[in-house]
């Protein structure tokens, strides 16, 4: 091989002429960080130890298990099969939690320990192919680990009691939190500054979360195991319920794994386009709203075996219906109007007539409001529809009526939480204070977003599930919801607002919040401007002695 | 092909590069030498989209650092000075990963691959493990990954620091190659003599400022030219006759300093250079054997030492 040849080649791959066979697609569609890490990974002795360890702990608990069960008095193969079974789920959680954050948590800091990040962030891989390489890769081992133990668990089938379902949808669960722990860690290994830190703040992570989320987890596998449910309201299939039951999970796991994939992104992108402030403070809100959702879920389920009182399946139903709807619109909200690098050159715009006025809007917070006020709508009107066509009303929150003011309070809203999210994050720039991401935090969980739900229920008699439909978001008021019995709401009587409407009043709110804390963005928005425009103009300076 | 203006990066208080202006041209190699802390590594990054400049900024074939990062990461290849290896993996394997990473197509890919190792001497090593290369066959590497992508322009902070001189020498080989395949090298070193044979023009840095830049001799001799003396060696037969040469000349005008060096006299010469012969024909005159006259060539070391104060900001 000599120089003119491999000229030649670089000639061809510059302007090549055919776009070659599919098993070049594919190969050239392979990524790889995927195939780097695979490579030296499944190379090295840790892995297989570690693989083997997790298989012999799947063995030694089974076969513990088996003996403990086979000894007990009157036991039924049916009893033996389930409590295999439950065994192996356990197991199985506990080896996401430990084994899963381990792959991902160092990858990213590690590669700066190691000085190649340099290298790899230069050599024109855009941070979502690296990001999403990582990930492929982590997934690939727990997938490995998690389909090695199914020969283990078929020891269960032997037995009897469970049936393929449930094998199934535990899998399709361990598959799932399995992504979201790498999905997590590896958001770690991007926001700590060192190995140690990475490693230590993944796993107190991981244990956080999976001790909220593993709880309604546990007892959904042991609702159907042993009671042959689904937890309540999974149990009547085709009904409404059932549709919300299963879109809802979904579409908040979904928002639960964008949120560190994104975040992962953000954070390897180029100083310049990077949106670091705005997104912590904007996923620290998500990620506390998520957590207090699913903090309230395990307080009803510890209410539920204490006080032995049915939940009204509708109120849990659209509990959390509200909560996934009002997670998306914070994504919009509050993701979209931080975007702006503030000052920063790249930022180009025509001048208009009022640039503050315009900035203020831009270049996110108006195009991510209309974008999420129009899903917002789109969900209700889904909502609504199969809850019309199949004449379910939900207790004092979804009434036809209110089709289209209850959207139109949504909208004003989301402006309001727009304007002032920009405020705070203009805030932080410029005074560079280290709490008003803590304090805007804070108050858009505290404030903001409990405000939103007396003003967009409806009033008649079943005025209370709104009122405590708010008590999730906000964990202050999660955590009194904790004390207070459940008695207590048929008790709230606040017929205060009954003559009012209420919509309207709401709208009328959140427009004036709006135009107030946008004056006073403007005062602080005037310093910035200056600072963007000498930048600017210093830029316009070099381009210009450039082109001479 | 490089073109930088007011390049200026503060951390915190102190200026790691200020206002830095220069212009490179297309198939040039470009020295960046400057003291330890000057700013070159500041520079670099800057240049290779890794750090954001302050105020300036600087295009690369046209494409702004700043406004066009994708296109700039496309058009060089990047060595840093200190970087790490994957070292689970192969020679080919390794530089397989870049190539897939610069989307490099499936086709070409071993091509390249096979000939960027040919040019960096890796052909035999293929199949060895990264982690067991030495520092200058790793230096070398790096070096075979910049190419994969055919750059336009190679940014090499330090490429020889560390290695012994073989490795050096190697390296500097390389580096003309490269050079005479068409490519723009910009390089940084902090030691001078280390780029002389290889350069076509240096810049140097101090202290985040650019102290000289420019073509190579016309630097030397714009220094020799503007310095006010020189340095003359004059060699006496067996030393004879020395102390009665260094009375001769402490009358001739322009003459600032004699000392007497064992046989040899070391003269600082404050006159024109075209007059120098004066000297000569004022000894031979009175007699004096001198055997042989030098005079001391300014090299790149002195240039080096006489403009940089070796200050670390
Ligand atoms: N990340 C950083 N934070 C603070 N100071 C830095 C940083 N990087 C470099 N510096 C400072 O900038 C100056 C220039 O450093 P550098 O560009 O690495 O010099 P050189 O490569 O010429 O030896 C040094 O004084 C160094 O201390
Ligand atoms: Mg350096």
């Amino acid at each position: 091989m000599d120089k003119e040849t491999m000229n030649q080649a670089q000639e061809n791959a510059l302007h090549p002429q055919n776009h070659g066979s599919f098993l070049e697609k594919i190969d050239s569609g392979l990524n790889p960080i995927w195939l780097l890490e695979l490579r030296t990974t499944l190379r090295s002795g840790r892995f297989f130890a570690s693989f083997s360890f997790a298989l012999f702990i799947c063995v030694a608990a089974i076969v513990f298990a088996l003996l403990v069960l086979a000894s007990e008095h009157r036991v039924t193969p049916d009893q033996i099969g389930k409590g295999l079974f439950s065994t192996f789920f356990f197991l199985e959680l506990f080896i996401l939690c430990v084994f899963f954050p381990a792959f991902t948590c160092t990858s990213i800091i590690s590669e700066k320990e190691r000085k190649t990040f340099d290298l790899l962030i230069t050599s024109d891989m855009k941070p979502h192919r690296i990001v999403f390489g990582k990930f492929l890769a982590a997934y690939t081992y727990g997938f490995l680990f998690i389909i090695a133990s199914m020969p283990i668990v078929m020891i269960a089938f032997l037995f009897g009691g469970v049936s393929v379902f449930i094998v199934a949808f535990s899998y399709a669960l361990l598959l799932a939190l399995g992504m979201l722990f790498i999905l997590y860690s590896l958001w770690a290994s991007t926001y700590y500054k060192s190995t140690v830190r990475s490693i230590i703040g993944s796993y107190t992570m991981i244990l956080t979360y999976s001790f909220f989320g593993s709880f309604p987890l546990v007892w959904l596998i042991m609702d159907y195991l042993y009671y042959n449910n689904l937890l309540l309201f999974f149990s009547k299939p085709f009904h409404v319920d059932q549709v919300m039951v299963v879109l809802i999970p979904v579409l908040s796991f979904l928002c639960l794994c964008i949120l560190p994939y994104l975040l992962t992104t953000n954070s390897l992108k180029p100083i310049s386009k990077n949106r670091t402030t705005s997104l912590k403070i904007f996923y620290a809100v998500s990620i506390l709203t998520l957590s207090s959702l699913f903090c309230y879920w395990g307080l009803n389920y510890l209410n539920r075996l204490n006080i032995g009182q049915k939940i009204q399946e509708s109120n849990v139903m659209f509990i959390i219906a509200n909560s996934v709807i009002s997670c998306i619109l914070l994504i919009g909200c509050v993701g979209f109007p931080l975007q702006s690098t503030v000052p920063g050159i790249a930022f180009e715009k025509k001048p208009s007539l009022f640039p503050t006025f315009s900035w203020l809007l831009a270049p996110g917070a108006w195009s991510g409001a209309m974008y999420m006020g129009s899903f917002s709508l789109l969900c209700y009107m889904l909502i609504l529809f199969f809850a019309g066509c199949l004449g379910f009303y939900a207790v004092g929150w979804a009434h036809q009526d209110c089709f289209i003011t209850l959207p139109l309070v949504f909208w004003s809203f989301l402006f309001f939480v727009s304007v002032s999210c920009s405020y705070f994050s203009l805030h932080y720039k410029t005074e560079k204070g280290k709490w008003s991401a803590a304090i805007t935090l804070v108050t858009v969980l505290v404030v903001f977003i409990p405000l939103l739900f007396p003003f967009s229920m409806i009033i008649d008699n079943k005025f209370q599930a709104s009122l405590w439909n708010f008590s999730l978001f906000s964990p202050i008021l999660c955590a009194i919801s904790a004390v207070v019995k459940f008695e207590a709401r048929e008790r709230v009587n606040m017929n205060l607002f009954s003559q009012i409407p209420i919509h309207y009043l709401g709208i009328l709110f959140y427009l004036l919040a709006s135009l107030w804390i946008s004056r006073k963005a403007v005062i602080l928005h005037k310093k910035e401007i200056l600072e963007v425009q000498r930048r600017k103009e210093s830029f316009k300076r070099l381009q210009e002695k450039k082109i001479d | 092909m490089i073109r930088i203006r007011n390049l200026t990066k503060k951390f915190g208080e102190l200026y790691a590069v200020k206002n830095l202006n220069m212009d490179i041209g297309a198939g040039e190699i470009f020295g960046f030498i400057g003291p330890n802390g000057a700013g070159k590594t500041t520079t670099i990054r800057m240049l290779s989209t890794l750090l954001d400049p302050d105020e300036g900024t600087a295009w690369i074939d046209g494409y702004c650092i700043q406004t066009h990062q994708e296109e700039v990461r496309r058009k060089i290849g990047y060595m840093p000075d200190y970087f790490g290896v994957y070292e689970g993996v192969t020679v080919w394997e390794y530089l397989e990963f870049f190539a897939r990473a610069y989307k490099v197509p499936a086709k070409e890919r071993n091509k390249i691959i096979d000939g960027c190792m040919a040019l960096t001497d890796f052909t035999k090593l293929s199949s060895k493990l990264v982690s067991t290369l030495s520092k200058g066959m790793t230096q070398r590497l790096c070096l075979a990954k910049t190419l994969l992508h055919d750059p336009k322009v190679l940014i090499l902070d330090e490429p020889a620091s560390g290695l012994d001189p073989r490795a050096r020498i190697e390296i500097r080989t390389l580096l003309k190659e490269l050079s005479r395949m068409g490519k723009t090298i910009f390089l940084s070193s902090h030691i001078l003599t280390e780029l002389a044979d290889v350069v076509d023009s240096i810049g140097i840095l101090e202290k985040g400022s650019m102290v000289v830049n420019g073509n190579l001799e016309a630097i030397s001799k714009a220094i020799s030219s503007s310095s006010s003396s020189f340095t003359i060696f004059l060699s006496l037969f067996q030393g004879q006759k020395k102390e009665q040469a260094k009375e001769l000349l402490e009358k001739f005008p322009n003459i600032l300093k004699i000392e007497i060096q064992g046989d040899r006299l070391e003269i600082q010469y404050a006159g024109k250079e075209e007059e120098i012969y004066q000297i000569l024909k004022h000894l031979t005159n009175h007699d004096i054997p001198i055997t042989g006259m030098s005079r001391e060539e300014k090299n790149l070391e002195d240039i080096f030492m006489q403009l940089t104060k070796g200050e670390v900001s």
